[in-house]
């Protein structure tokens, strides 16, 4: 199996024979499409809700809102189809009680994600959110399986 | 100097906040050395100035256990500073200060809790009592937070906040280590952006 590192702030796709990690993910989220009748996965490792939120707006991948519908362009552009299309997020913990400073970013990530698929029609169909602690997620794209690690809990398989 | 983004980082300014770093950290260790009875050696300092994409393999974490503990700096020097201690630094800690073992990291007593915040706090203060010597600046210091997790989630917090400013990433960083042994602890300082020409100001004259 070929391992394929999405980093923070990257998208990525991958096909058959493919799997997609993304390491400790803590207030970020990891965004992953699945097309099963092509068997494509894509993933994207976003850290911020919107673009609104920082002063420098290059690179959409680092945004949960933007960074999501451009990894549903990249779907589309290898040939996937919305009715074959689905989507399963794992991250947006609040890693700390208090030093967040009443910004609960990983809370607003997962909400701007899911908007965003709402809005492009795609149906949510697992997820491993919210909560205090960080995940290493990987996904397969033979079946689409996504594969939660922690520290604390046992693996969980969504 | 134009230094919103951080973009512009000469070698005097790289050296004054070297030089911080180190004076900072000497007087954080010999504080953490007090409590524990233990010798400390300190690695010269590392001035980090990168994309945030390559922060983590930069410092060479990924989803490893550490113990991290994130406090505000408010005041005239403003930042984000955090204690990141490898797990068995963390474990030795407990261990020495409380004789109690804890074998697993991730299921610790209130009492190991609070212990290695307070040694958090304790470490900020210090550190930050040099830096506020140093440059005439003052400073105040926020509730100390301890997170126990993989480094990188960790890490992700300030990052996230420093990210809304400035894809550059400028950091202090301080490595030091225990005995022979190779327990690793690091003490990071993430100053703003304001905060960097106020200190500037301050030493350059």
């Amino acid at each position: 199996m070929e391992m394929i590192v999405v980093g923070i702030a990257e998208g990525k796709t991958a096909a058959r024979g493919q799997a997609l990690v993304s390491y400790a993910l803590g207030s970020c989220v990891g965004v992953c499409l699945y097309e099963s009748r092509l068997k494509i996965a894509g993933m994207a490792h976003v850290i911020l809700p919107d673009q609104n939120c920082s002063r420098n707006r290059e690179n959409e991948y680092k945004f949960a809102g933007e960074g999501t519908r451009r990894l549903i362009q990249e779907m589309y552009r290898l040939g996937g189809e919305k009715r074959y299309m689905t989507a399963k997020i794992a991250g947006g913990a609040r890693m700390f009680r208090f030093a967040e400073m009443g910004w609960d970013i990983g809370k607003n990530n997962v909400e701007r994600v899911k908007r965003v698929l709402e809005e492009e029609g795609i149906r949510l169909v697992g997820e491993d959110t919210g909560k205090d602690y960080g995940r290493t997620i990987t996904f397969f794209a033979e079946n689409g399986v996504l594969e939660v690690n922690t520290v604390r809990h046992a693996p969980l398989r969504l | 100097m134009q230094m919103g983004n951080f973009d512009d980082l000469d070698e005097e300014l790289r050296d004054i906040l070297s030089e911080l770093g180190n004076i900072g950290t000497g007087n954080a260790v010999t504080s953490l050395a007090e409590m524990m009875g233990h010798s400390f050696e300190i690695k010269a300092p590392k001035l980090r100035f990168v994309k945030y994409q390559d922060i983590f393999q930069s410092m060479g974490i990924r989803d490893e256990l550490q113990a991290g503990i994130l406090v505000d700096v408010l005041g005239e020097l403003r930042g984000m500073f955090l204690f990141l201690m490898d797990e068995s630094f963390s474990r030795a800690v407990l261990e020495q200060m409380l004789e109690e073992t804890a074998e697993d990291l991730t299921e610790l007593t209130e009492m190991q809790v609070s212990l290695l915040r307070e040694l958090g706090n304790i470490i900020c203060g210090s550190y930050l009592r040099a830096l506020s010597c140093l440059t005439g600046l003052e400073t105040d210091v926020a509730v100390p937070d301890l997170c126990i997790d993989m480094a990188g989630a960790i890490m992700g917090v300030p990052l996230a906040r420093h990210l809304k400013v400035s894809d550059n990433i400028l950091m202090i960083e301080n490595e030091f280590h225990m005995g022979n042994q190779s327990f690793v602890g690091r003490i990071l300082f993430w100053p703003e952006a304001d905060t960097l020409s106020a200190v500037v100001e301050r030493l350059k004259g």
